[in-house]
């Protein structure tokens, strides 16, 4: 069995991730398991053994037997397959072999010398078998493409090694996650590397500095999976197990499955609630933007009633206008500014208007570091930008509630008219823009280790000053 | 110096490099040019303006923002980060947090009213209504259906 490598910034394996719930020997267990945990969240005195047959009754998710693994129910790819889950990025020197050139321990074999940011190339590869690609992506004028073109991409043979096992420090990332890495990290609001790396001041390439950053953390890159501590990848990572074939170890609370049986949901509607607890969306593409309906109900373009007082309760927020309390409120996510809105009637009338919200959501989408700007397209991956205008201006129509006033100029995300609070909903109800958000999540997470590097530099020095002997 | 006069009228003498940290007075001064004259802060009480001045010497010495640095500075305000001197200053009670936020931004220091927005905002972030209520002294007066309500209507937003 060979082992699977995960893209350093997505922690899913090269073509997209898992393709089962769980091994089917162990679906027995894991039935008795659910059944347990659903009994113990549900809200209606659900007994296990009742738990346990809605489960079984499930088409295709625990009701098949143990003897039946020829034929175990393959999840379908949420949302079909990504093409930019495909091809890969990698990053690192390619001897003639495909390898780094690093330096060793001539005792030991230790690598002690890895080449410097400064040295290092870039490939699109695809063909990937435990970290090693065995074609890279050229140009349709390549003299060597068309011998191996697929008809859609074209490639030729060339090795490229980026397992990560005995100190290998290239480094293969997925394209998709790549360029949203590219353009949400803010390179330019970080300081110049010049004040750390006085020896080597000039500026680096993106995926230059991802290398170095990637390569001199204090603990470094999972020799085994691939995987970068420190990293929270939301739980997908847990499910590379020498292999990533099952969801199972993403499994957190089955309260979506739960919350559905509560609500009478039964058979193979509930495979969406356990999809979702299973962690699938995870592997979903990213860039299915969610459709309006028809037309926005009132009920969810607007809160219900504030519940006036007669005698509103003063709180702090009171003492401030409308323009600081946005102020605050712009850097506090949705569901916190929800929570406070729903202390107190005072509170619910201040927060909780959907004029308000809209404003909040709007600028945290809109402004150039809002903590929304993740359900905007990213220009550098092609078509994004045509299928988030679609969706935008589909939701202006509806959202402005006169369908076919929009004339479709200037960005309809911009547009005063726009459902911000709506759109919003859809995109956490979607399992395309979740995977987004995660992506935007760990995208966080890099940027403070590159504000890090850019102020402290490497963690480790492992990086040689030239460019080591293959 | 600078003499600056609070809305309980209470004098202080302060340099004038502490006093122009607000973008505010450092007008006044501009426009009156030399001047002996008291300046009035009507909307600053006394024990507020105080710690606002605390604020403003220890970041005498820094260049004031330019408005490119200002909008460097909106770029970087998402960040709920806050300079180690800056969150031992803001750790005070509630109602002196808020009283500072206000001063912040009559007194036009946009980088004290930052410090003190994002204190606030870090201390609503991931918190349940009922920790909120509990942080705020808020009194929870909706009855239980309503609450039972807004938990559906907000299920969406939920920690997913």
């Amino acid at each position: 069995m060979t082992q699977d490598i995960l893209c350093v910034i997505s922690g899913v394996r090269p073509g997209g991730g898992p393709e089962h719930f769980s091994p089917a020997g162990a679906k027995a267990e894991l039935r008795i398991e659910l059944a347990k945990e659903i009994s113990h969240l549900s809200t209606t005195g659900l007994l296990e053994n009742e738990a346990a047959a809605i489960l079984q009754d499930v088409p295709d998710f625990l009701s098949r037997s143990d003897n039946d693994s020829d034929n175990d129910f393959e999840i379908s790819r949420p949302l079909g397959n990504w093409i930019h889950f495909n091809t890969c990025i990698a990053i690192g020197t390619f001897d003639e072999s495909g390898g780094a050139f690093v330096a060793r321990n001539p005792c030991t074999g230790c690598v002690t010398g890895i080449p410097r940011g400064r040295f290092v190339d870039t490939r699109a590869v695809c063909d990937e078998s435990a970290g090693r690609f065995i074609r890279v992506v050229v140009g349709p004028d390549d003299p060597e493409s068309d011998l191996f073109y697929d008809g859609v991409t074209h490639v030729k043979w060339k090795t490229t090694d980026c397992n990560p096992l005995g100190g290998n420090p290239n480094v293969f990332v997925l394209e998709g996650p790549f360029r949203y890495l590219e353009a949400w990290v803010d390179r330019a609001s970080l300081p110049e590397r010049r004040a750390v790396f006085p020896e080597d001041p000039d500026p680096l390439s993106f995926a230059a500095e991802l290398y170095e950053i990637v390569n001199t953390r204090a603990q470094p890159r999972n020799e085994y999976d691939g995987s970068l501590p420190g990293i929270d990848y939301g739980g997908i990572e847990k499910t590379c197990e020498g292999t990533q074939d099952f969801f199972q170890p993403a499994l957190k609370r089955p309260k979506h499955m739960t919350r559905a049986i509560d609500n009478g949901v039964r058979g193979g509607d509930l495979l969406p609630a356990i999809t979702r607890d299973f962690g699938c969306w995870m592997c979903a593409r990213p860039d299915i933007w969610p459709q309006p309906p028809d037309t926005i109900p009132a009920a969810v373009s607007a809160q219900s009633p504030s519940f006036e007082s007669d005698e509103p309760s003063p709180t702090p927020f009171h003492m401030l206008p409308t323009e600081l309390c946005l102020r605050i409120l712009r850097t506090v996510p949705i569901q916190s500014i929800l929570a406070l809105a729903s202390t107190c009637r005072s509170l619910r009338s201040l927060f909780g208007s959907s004029e308000f919200l809209n404003r909040v959501v709007r600028e945290a989408i809109l402004e150039r570091r809002g903590p929304l700007r993740w359900v905007l397209p990213v220009a550098t991956l092609p078509g994004e930008v045509e299928r988030a205008n679609d969706a935008a201006q589909a939701w202006l129509r509806v959202g402005a509630g006169h369908p076919g006033t929009y004339d479709g100029g200037s960005s309809a995300f911009a547009h005063p008219s726009f459902p911000y609070l709506d759109f919003l909903r859809a995109c956490y109800d979607s399992d395309s823009m979740r995977n987004r958000q995660r992506f935007w999540d760990i995208s966080r997470q890099f940027e403070v280790l590159w504000r890090n590097y850019r102020t402290k530099g490497w963690e480790r020095n492992i990086i040689s000053a030239h460019l080591p002997a293959a | 110096m600078v003499n600056l006069v609070t809305s309980d009228n209470e004098s202080f003498t302060v340099e004038k490099a502490v006093a122009s940290r607000s973008v505010l007075i450092k007008n006044m001064l501009e426009d009156v040019g030399e001047s002996d004259q008291p300046i009035p802060l009507p909307n600053v009480t006394a024990s507020v303006l105080k710690k606002v001045l605390e604020y403003c010497d220890h970041h005498k010495n820094e260049p004031m923002p330019t408005s490119e640095d200002l909008a460097a500075e909106d770029t970087r305000k998402r960040t709920t980060d806050i300079g180690e001197w800056d969150q031992k200053f803001i750790q005070v009670d509630q109602e002196m947090l808020f009283e500072i936020i206000l001063a912040a931004n009559y007194l036009d220091i946009k980088p004290l009213l930052d410090v003190g927005c994002k204190t606030v905002a870090n201390m609503i972030k991931g918190k349940t209504p009922e920790e909120i209520r509990k942080l705020f002294n808020i009194v929870n007066d909706f009855t239980p259906e309503e609450e039972a309500q807004i938990k559906k209507e907000n299920e969406w937003a939920e920690d997913r």
